[in-house]
C-alpha cells in the first residue's frame, strides 16, 4: 500500500524521522517550565560560573579564555581558570553564539546559555535512539528516545537555565557509547577514531569521562574473558584508546593524568593485554599444535601478572597517583565524612534514598531488570556492554544521588528493549493459525516468523527444511485479538501515566530556578521571593569595584556572576584551608574574626538567613558544616563540641552556648531581629524564640538586608581613628548615646 | 625443553615466511622497527628522566599508534578470518555479510547491493544469528 507515493520501507523511514522530531520537540518543551513561569535566567550556583566564563570567552577571544587567571575569586590566591575548568560547555555555547551572530541573529549569550541544555537533550534523545537501534531494532530505539526525552532523572540536570556540564555531557556519553558499539560491531578503525573524537569532546565537557574510560575497558575485558576476542575488538579498542588518550591530554585540566593516575590505568592495562593476546593469536594461527597453546596461555598469564604487579608497584611507590578523593569515596563511602568534610557536606553526594529511584524513573526502574534479562538471552557483544553499564551504573546511583544521572540513560535503553519486545509480540497480527496452516514457501514465512519471538516458536518455522514439520510441532503464540487488546491497552495506560508523572515531576520538583523562590500567600496568589538578586544587585551598585566579599562558599559563584565583586571562596572548593579560614572567621568571636577579615582585606560579609520566611537552606543550618571544616584545619581554635548544649543539642535560643552566641554568624543572623518583632524574635526555621538581650556588633555594621531578610550584608568597619579596640570604641559610643539621652530629659 | 622451544621457533619462522605475502612481511618489518624505536624511547626516558614529558609522550604514543594502526594489516590472518564466534559479522568490501560458525565454516552469506543497511538488514542479522544459533541446538 502506497502512502504519499512511498513504498512501505520509505514510509517507515519517514515515520521514524517524524517521530524523532516530535520526541525532540517534547524533550525541549518539557524543560521550559521555569522560563515560562519566571524568566530566562541562569539557575542555581555552578551554572553562574560557567556563564561568567562563557561571557568572558564571547567578549574577549579564545586565548584570553584559555589562559585566564581570575584574580577576582579566591582572593588573595586567585584561580587559574584556564587550567581548572572543563572548557567543552563554554566553547560549545560560544561557537553557537558566533555562528548565530555571523548569520545576523543577534541572540544574547544569556539566552544561548539558558537554552543550551534543552537543545542538547533533543540530541540525547536521538543518540539514545541510535544506541538502542544497535541493541535491538529501531522500534526499541524510538521508545528509548521517548523515555530519555522525558525521564526526570535526566531533566533534573538539563532544564532550561541549568547551564551545567551535565547538559551536554549526557549527550556525549550516549553518542560515544553508540560509536563504540558501532566500531565494535563493524571492526572499523574509522568508527574507532570517531569514538575517540567524541570521547575527546566528552573529556572537554565533564569530569565524568572517567566513567567512559573505565567502562569501555571493562567491556573489552569481559569479552576477552568470555572468549570473544576477535580482530574487530582489537581494531576498535586500539584505535579508540591511542587516539582518545592522545586527544584527552590536550585539555589542560586533564593534563598528564591519563598516564599518571589510577583512574586511567585500567584502560592502559587492557590495551597492553589486548596487544599480547593479538600477538599470541597471530602466532597460534601459524602453529596449529596443542602443546603451544599451553605454553602461550602461560605466556599471556605471566605477562599479565607482570604488568599488573608493575602497575601496583608504581602506584604504591607513588609514581602513579592513587584514586583521588572524589572517586575513592564512591568505593569507601565512609571515607569522605572522616577525611574530606567538604565532599561529605554537599547534599548531592549523599546516598540515594529508595523513593528517589521511583521519583526519577517511575515504571522504568522495574522494567530495567527485564531488559537486562533480555540482553542476557541474546548476549551479543553489545548486550554485554549494556549489562555491564547497567550493573556499574546501578551501584554508583545507589552510592550518590548525583549519579542517578548516569543511571538514567541505561535504564531508558533496557526498559525500551523490554517494552519493545512485549509490543512486538502483542502487536503482531500476522500470526499463522495453527489448525489451518500449510507449509508456505520459505520466503514468505520468513518475514512473519521474524516477529514471532515468543517461546522460540521461530525455531520451528525458521528453515525451509523444517517447514513441513511445522504442523507437527507445538505452536506458541498469541491467538485472538482480545488478548492483544487487553495487554496493549494496559501498556498504553502505563506509558501515558509515565509521561504524566514525568511532566508533573518536572513541573513541581525540577523547574525551580533556586535564585528566585515562589510561594503562595494566604489568598492563593503567587508571591515571588527575589531577595537574592535584590541583594546581589545592591552589592553591584552600592559598593566599590574593589570590594571584597566574604561569604560561605555556596554563594561565591553567584556573587561573582551577578554582583561582579571579588570573593574569598567559591563553589570550586579547591583550597580547603582557605575555606576553613572563612569557616573559622564565621564561627569565632568578633576579635578573632576581625583579625582574619582585616588580613584578607574583606570589606563586606554576606550571609543568608531564613528565619523570617522559614527558608531552611540558610547559613545557620549550614553552620555545623562550617564548624566541622574549620575544625579540620584549626582544631585548637574551633571545637564543634562548644556549639552544642550540655545535652548535645544544637540550639539558638536561651540555651545556646556562649561560643555560639559570640560567633559572628549568630550575631549577624539575628542582629536587629528582636526589634523587628518588638520583643523576642521567632526563628521560623529552628522553631525557637530568641533570647531577649540585644545583639551588639562592634566590628561590623549592617549595610543591607533584603526584603524578606534572606540576604544580609554587613560592612566591615575600618580601623579606629584613634587606634582603640573597636569593641571599646563602640562601647564608648553607646555610653555617650545614653548620657546624651539622659541630658535631654 | 629448550630444544622444544627452539624447534617451535624454527617451525614458526618457516610457517611465517611461507604463508605471509611479501607486502605483509614488509609491514611486519616496519612494525618491528617501530617496536624497537618505542622501546628505545622508553628506556631513554627511564634512564634520563621525564623532564620534557610532552616530548616523551608525543614520541612514545606516536610509535604505539603507528604500531597499532599498521598491525591491523594482519586482520585477515587471525583465526576464522576475523570472526571467532557465530555472533560476529564481517562486512567485506562489496557489502557482503558472512555468518561464520565456531570453526570458521561459512554458514550463510547475504549479498546486499547497498552498503547502508536499513533496519530490515539489521533484523536479518538478528534473525541470522538466532537462526544459526537455533541450528546448532
Amino acid at each position: 500500500m502506497k502512502v504519499l507515493g512511498l513504498d512501505p520501507q520509505h514510509q517507515a523511514s519517514l515515520l521514524k524521522v517524524i517521530i524523532l522530531g516530535l520526541i525532540a520537540a517534547v524533550a525541549i518543551s518539557s524543560r521550559l517550565f521555569s522560563i515560562i513561569r519566571f524568566e530566562s535566567v541562569i539557575h542555581e550556583f555552578d551554572p553562574w560560573f560557567n556563564y561568567r566564563t562563557t561571557r568572558r570567552l564571547v567578549q574577549t577571544n579564545f586565548y584570553e579564555f584559555w589562559n585566564w587567571f581570575d584574580e577576582r575569586s579566591w582572593y588573595p590566591l586567585g584561580r587559574v581558570v584556564g587550567g581548572t575548568v572543563y572548557p567543552g560547555l563554554m566553547v560549545t555555547s560560544a561557537t553557537i553564539h558566533n555562528i548565530l551572530h555571523a548569520l545576523n541573529f543577534p541572540v544574547d549569550i544569556r539566552n544561548i546559555c539558558v537554552l543550551l541544555a534543552p537543545l542538547f537533550s533533543a540530541f540525547t534523545a536521538i543518540a539514545a535512539y541510535l544506541l538502542t537501534s544497535e541493541m535491538k531494532d529501531s522500534s526499541a530505539g524510538l521508545l528509548a528516545a521517548a523515555f530519555i526525552g522525558v525521564a526526570p532523572g535526566y531533566i533534573s540536570r538539563s532544564v532550561a537555565g541549568s547551564y551545567d556540564n551535565e547538559g551536554i555531557a549526557i549527550f556525549l556519553l550516549m553518542f560515544t557509547f553508540y560509536l563504540w558499539i558501532k566500531s565494535l560491531k563493524e571492526g572499523s578503525a574509522f568508527f574507532g577514531g570517531l569514538t575517540a573524537l567524541f570521547y575527546f569532546y566528552m573529556v572537554a565537557a565533564w569530569g565524568g569521562y572517567v566513567f567512559i574510560i573505565n567502562l569501555i575497558p571493562l567491556h573489552v575485558f569481559a569479552l576477552i574473558l568470555m572468549g570473544r576476542f576477535s580482530t574487530r575488538l582489537y581494531v576498535a579498542y586500539s584505535s579508540f584508546y591511542v587516539l582518545g588518550t592522545l586527544m584527552s591530554m590536550q585539555i589542560p585540566f586533564v593534563g598528564f593524568q591519563p598516564t599518571r593516575t589510577s583512574e586511567h590505568m585500567a584502560a592502559l592495562g587492557i590495551f597492553g593485554l589486548l596487544q599480547i593476546i593479538a600477538f599470541v593469536e597471530l602466532v597460534r594461527s601459524h602453529l596449529a599444535s596443542n602443546q603451544f597453546q599451553i605454553l602461550f596461555k602461560g605466556f599471556i598469564f605471566i605477562s599479565f601478572v607482570t604488568m599488573f604487579s608493575a602497575l601496583v608497584i608504581l602506584t604504591v611507590s607513588g609514581y602513579i597517583a592513587p584514586w583521588t578523593g572524589r572517586f575513592y569515596s564512591l568505593w569507601d563511602t565512609g571515607y569522605a565524612k572522616k577525611y574530606i568534610p567538604i565532599i561529605a557536606s554537599v547534599s548531592e553526594h549523599q546516598p540515594t534514598a529508595w523513593p528517589s529511584f521511583f521519583f526519577d524513573l517511575e515504571m522504568l526502574i522495574f522494567l530495567f531488570p527485564a531488559g537486562i534479562y533480555l540482553c542476557f538471552k541474546e548476549l551479543r557483544d553489545e548486550h554485554v556492554f549494556v549489562i555491564l553499564y547497567g550493573i556499574t551504573a546501578s551501584y554508583f546511583a545507589g552510592v550518590m544521588v548525583r549519579l542517578m544521572l548516569t543511571l538514567t540513560p541505561i535504564v531508558c535503553v533496557s526498559s525500551a528493549i523490554a517494552i519493545s519486545r512485549l509490543l512486538d509480540t502483542y502487536l503482531d497480527i500476522n500470526v499463522v493459525d495453527p489448525e489451518t496452516s500449510e507449509p508456505t514457501p520459505v520466503v514468505e514465512s520468513k518475514p512473519k516468523d521474524k516477529h514471532k519471538k515468543v517461546g522460540d516458536s521461530s525455531r520451528s518455522a525458521a528453515t525451509s527444511t523444517k517447514a513441513e514439520k511445522k504442523k507437527k510441532k507445538q505452536f506458541f503464540g498469541i491467538i485472538g485479538n482480545d488478548t492483544r487488546g487487553l495487554i496493549l491497552l494496559n501498556f498504553f495506560f502505563f506509558l501515558v501515566i509515565f509521561v504524566w508523572h514525568c511532566t508533573w515531576v518536572t513541573s513541581n520538583a525540577y523547574s525551580s530556578p533556586s535564585i528566585v523562590l515562589a510561594s503562595r500567600q494566604a489568598d492563593g496568589s503567587q508571591y515571588i521571593i527575589d531577595d537574592f538578586r535584590e541583594a546581589y544587585y545592591w552589592l553591584r551598585k552600592n559598593t566599590d569595584d574593589s570590594a571584597k566579599v566574604m561569604s560561605w562558599w555556596d554563594y561565591g559563584y553567584q556573587i561573582a556572576g551577578m554582583a561582579d565583586r571579588t570573593t574569598l571562596v567559591d563553589n570550586n572548593t579547591w583550597n580547603n584551608t582557605h575555606i576553613a579560614t572563612v569557616g573559622k572567621a564565621m564561627s569565632s568571636s568578633e576579635d578573632v574574626a576581625y583579625e582574619i577579615m582585616r588580613r584578607h582585606d574583606v570589606t563586606h560579609v554576606l550571609i543568608i538567613f531564613g528565619g523570617l520566611l522559614g527558608y531552611s537552606g540558610d547559613d545557620i543550618n549550614k553552620f555545623l558544616w562550617m564548624i566541622r571544616i574549620a575544625e579540620g584545619v584549626y582544631p585548637d581554635d574551633v571545637k564543634e563540641g562548644n556549639f552544642f548544649t550540655a545535652r548535645g543539642e544544637y540550639r539558638v535560643d536561651d540555651e545556646a552556648t556562649p561560643t555560639m552566641r559570640k560567633s559572628i554568624m549568630y550575631k549577624m543572623s539575628y542582629h536587629n531581629y528582636n526589634e523587628l518583632f518588638g520583643g523576642q524574635g521567632q526563628d521560623r526555621v529552628r522553631g525557637a524564640r530568641l533570647p531577649a538581650e540585644k545583639i551588639k556588633l562592634s566590628t561590623l555594621e549592617e549595610a543591607f538586608t533584603s526584603e524578606n531578610w534572606i540576604v544580609r550584608i554587613y560592612k566591615v568597619k575600618d580601623l579606629d581613628n584613634i587606634g582603640r579596640n573597636l569593641e571599646q570604641a563602640s562601647a564608648f559610643e553607646a555610653g555617650k548615646k545614653s548620657r546624651r539621652s539622659k541630658k535631654k530629659q | 625443553m629448550s630444544d622444544k622451544v627452539s624447534n617451535a621457533v624454527q617451525k614458526l619462522w618457516t610457517s611465517y615466511s611461507k604463508n605471509t605475502p611479501q607486502s605483509l612481511q614488509l609491514i611486519d618489518a616496519y612494525l618491528v622497527f617501530i617496536l624497537f624505536s618505542g622501546v628505545i624511547q622508553f628506556v631513554h626516558c627511564v634512564l634520563v628522566g621525564t623532564y620534557p614529558y610532552n616530548a616523551f609522550l608525543a614520541g612514545f604514543i606516536s610509535t604505539v599508534g603507528s604500531f597499532v594502526l599498521a598491525a591491523q594489516g594482519h586482520r585477515h590472518k587471525l583465526r576464522n578470518d576475523g570472526a571467532v564466534n557465530v555472533f560476529s559479522l564481517r562486512r567485506t568490501r562489496c557489502g557482503t555479510i558472512r555468518y561464520v560458525g565456531y570453526d570458521g565454516e561459512e554458514l550463510k552469506s547475504i549479498h546486499s547491493s547497498d552498503r547502508k543497511h536499513s533496519d530490515r538488514g539489521y533484523n536479518e542479522i538478528y534473525l541470522g544469528s538466532s537462526e544459526c544459533c537455533q541450528e546448532k541446538t
